[in-house]
């Protein structure tokens, strides 16, 4: 023991790695006690063994953060475990996105450590954005009033999410340059595109991080405030002209005066969430599947019912420890592009998550939009995981800008005198 | 498992799991309060981490007394208001006055914002001024407003050579090279040996007799002594001494055409004894291959004349290296 480095003993993320793993293999464990299913006891080795690769092999091939690795993996497996418990076979292909969206989220730390220059990258994705948003209008299906969906080979893909990505690299690289009308430009066209959808969850997320990251980038309060009053001027002009907004918002105030018909959802979300107290009604127990669209915009409350309120706020927790993590990466970044970058990242997935968990707690109005990493949807964890994926590459680079400030303060200039 | 053992165990293991989610909650904020003071510890041991140099005031305002060093960013706005990275409260300064970015390789890039104009030693810039091709290097000026400030940048980042120095040359020829790294090139020989031999002729047609430069003299750093003052008011070219043979000057040097595509400060230079007494610019050694050629004129010339006035108090005649306290051997976070 005495030989023991003592870096090792002192490793903050090895404790914590070591208790999301018993969480994972303890509670796959006791789902698989419940029916004694051969694949509940592959996800108790496997997916603890996904954590250990997630946040053990990754920062060998870079200076990654675990912290954000543990608990992005954390978030992930969470909503495999309780899609396992509620639809086993939504749960594989959870399982199957997760794999792929680890590996998107890898390319994307080498494209940010790689790339130099963005100005062609973003030059490019402008056209392939607005063409891949279009799409649905022109080839899509109509879901729950939203035409924001289309299907290859029978794969459903949601291009809103795909293009988040890309809106963030645009509007960061270019409000870093200056270049106010083509950012202002591109985020508009993106807008419209979606109005036109109807999907009106994600162009409050598309407009809400336009806006932040603008502040972020000029603290321009006059134009900033500008900005927020012509999106209430437009939420009020989309609530008079779209009847299914107006229907939501009067959800949102009494869900229970139709709670058989459209305020059924959310009434059933509320009862869950009552339902399961403080600590729950147990893992494998409890109703979670008469919540409609429990497995997507509703997941959080089968988590609140099954776990408990307070597991609920733990959770909670974890997306403000994930916001807090990436807020300190933006800080920390020694180039404007990538600390626009890595902050659009943090208010994406923080703005997501407020708008889902403010939705499903009768907060705010709900909206159509997943919780980020815990939700069904390929490609909503997949993007998700390529945001997570984005901000590590970041923080990567600090890493290595600070490696370097360390070599240049350490080195031997000649000639230097000694304090 | 029977329906009614397996809900036992599920409404026991509730506790387990809410024990668990705390544990990885104080776990994770215990984690991000450590990573924060870590940081806070690492910057006051590299109190210069992120930072390329210094802006040393030469003329500033009462708000921005003379001498003031401000540290300089990687990227950044330079203005007068308070959200800006470079802060600098003088009249003629607007509130978002320019952009700067260090490349490396090239140098403190400068773009101006629209309407407003700066200049970089003898250059004129606009916010439609290609950038890349006005640098500012270690010792560079940069006029802005009513003020004047003078690059310092820091030791082992990588500056290219001077454009002026190597037109011709292909870029891919050129080897970046650290700004301390080059100092044994430019003293190992006579300062009068800087200009390129290829493009200027010496008066009598002669070569210098001085063996031509292995590698075009890098700044920075320039030392003061051969920067005459520039007036741009006054009209006058930047570094431009009148040839004076009689005053004991070196014989090849023209004076500067800007038209004639010849070299802007290639004004002779003098070391000044006192600064090679007191080892400079090695900071305490002497440079052992610093050998003046005789019969260069350079002995005879009156100190006064051979060196232009000090425009600063500060010494610019090399890189500041960056602070550092102790750093005790920490490693990273990552490593630990």
């Amino acid at each position: 023991m005495k030989n023991k480095p003592r870096t090792s003993r002192r490793d903050p993320g090895r404790m914590l790695i070591g208790v999301v793993k018993l969480f994972y293999f303890s509670a796959f464990l006791l789902l698989w006690l419940k029916d004694f299913a051969w694949q509940g006891l592959l996800l108790a080795v496997a997916v603890p063994v996904m954590i250990h690769l997630g946040t053990a092999f990754l920062p060998r091939l870079f200076p990654a953060d675990k912290l954000l690795l543990s608990l992005v993996n954390f978030l992930c497996a969470l909503g495999v475990l309780v899609l396992y418990d509620t639809n086993p076979s939504y749960a594989y292909q959870q399982a199957l996105y997760y794999g792929v969206g680890l590996v998107c989220m890898v390319v994307c730390i080498y494209l940010v450590r790689l790339i130099r220059t963005w100005s062609v990258p973003a030059a490019l994705l402008i056209p392939v954005s607005l063409a891949l948003l279009a799409l649905p209008l022109l080839i899509g299906k109509e879901t729950n009033g939203a035409k924001n969906w289309f299907y290859i080979g029978g794969l459903s893909v949601q291009p809103s999410e795909i293009v988040k990505l890309s809106l963030l690299i645009i509007i960061s690289y270019y409000m870093s340059r200056r270049k106010f009308f083509i950012w202002l430009g591109f985020a508009g066209c993106c807008l419209l595109l979606l109005m036109l959808q109807k999907d009106l969850g994600t162009a409050l997320l598309y407009y809400g991080v336009t806006l932040m990251l603008y502040y972020a980038s000029s603290s321009n309060l006059l134009m900033t405030g500008i900005g927020l009053l012509g999106g209430a001027g437009a939420a009020m002009v989309g609530y008079k002209m779209f009847a299914h907004v107006k229907k939501r918002v009067a959800i949102w105030r009494n869900p229970w005066s139709d709670y058989d018909n459209s305020g059924y959802q959310i009434v059933q979300g509320l009862m869950a969430i009552a339902s399961g107290g403080l600590v729950g009604v147990g893992l494998g127990l409890g109703s979670p599947r008469t919540i409609p669209v429990y497995h997507t915009d509703f997941i959080f409350a089968v988590i609140c019912e099954q776990f408990g309120v307070i597991f609920g706020l733990f959770v909670l927790l974890m997306y403000v420890a994930i916001i807090w993590r990436g807020a300190t990466i933006a800080m920390a970044a020694r180039r404007s592009f990538h600390g626009l970058l890595a902050m659009g990242c943090t208010l994406m997935l923080g703005l997501q998550t407020f708008v889902i968990i403010g939705g499903v707690i009768k907060l705010i109005p709900l909206t159509g939009v997943t919780m980020p990493f815990v939700s069904y949807g390929g490609t909503s964890l997949v993007s998700s995981l390529c945001l997570a994926g984005l901000l590590q590459g970041v923080a990567s680079l600090n890493e290595d800008d600070l490696d370097e400030d360390t070599r240049l303060a350490t080195m031997d200039v000649p000639g230097e005198v000694e304090p | 498992m029977p329906d009614d053992l397996y809900e036992i165990l599920a409404l026991g293991m509730r506790y387990w799991f809410l024990l668990l989610g705390a544990l990885i909650v104080w776990r994770s904020f215990r984690w991000l309060r450590k990573d924060r003071r870590e940081k806070h510890r690492r910057l006051r041991q590299l109190p210069d981490a992120g930072m390329i140099g210094e802006l040393v005031v030469l003329v500033g305002s009462d708000e921005l007394p003379e001498g003031t060093a401000i540290p300089v960013p990687r990227e950044g706005v330079l203005g007068f208001l308070r959200t800006c990275d470079v802060v600098v409260p003088v009249p003629g300064v607007a509130g978002h006055h320019l952009d700067f970015t260090f490349q490396d390789g090239k140098g403190l890039l400068i773009t101006p914002w629209r309407g407003q104009s700066c200049q970089v030693d003898a250059d004129e810039l606009t916010h439609r001024s290609k950038a890349a091709h006005y640098p500012m290097h270690h010792g560079s000026r940069l006029f802005v407003g009513d003020a004047v400030l003078r690059l310092r940048l820091f030791a082992g980042l990588e500056t290219s050579a001077h454009p002026a120095f190597a037109p011709d040359a292909p870029e891919t020829e050129q080897t970046p090279v650290t700004a301390w790294q080059d100092t044994p090139y430019i003293y190992h020989q006579h300062p009068a040996a800087w200009v390129d031999t290829g493009r200027m002729t010496p008066l009598d047609g002669q070569q210098p007799p001085y063996a031509p430069m292995e590698q075009p003299p890098c700044q920075p750093p320039y030392p003061q002594a051969y920067q005459t003052p520039y007036d741009p008011q006054a009209g006058q070219l930047p570094y431009q001494t009148p040839y004076d043979p009689q005053a004991g000057q070196l014989p090849y040097q023209a004076p500067y055409d800007p038209q004639a595509g010849q070299l802007p400060y290639q004004t002779p230079y003098a070391p000044r004894q006192d600064w090679l007494d007191s080892g400079y610019p090695q900071g305490g050694q002497r440079p052992v291959t610093y050998l003046p050629p005789a019969g260069d004129g350079l002995a005879d010339a009156p100190e006064e004349e051979a060196h232009a006035p000090a425009d600063s108090a500060e010494d610019f005649g090399q890189p500041r290296p960056r602070v550092r306290h102790s750093l005790l051997g920490r490693r990273n976070r990552h490593e630990e």
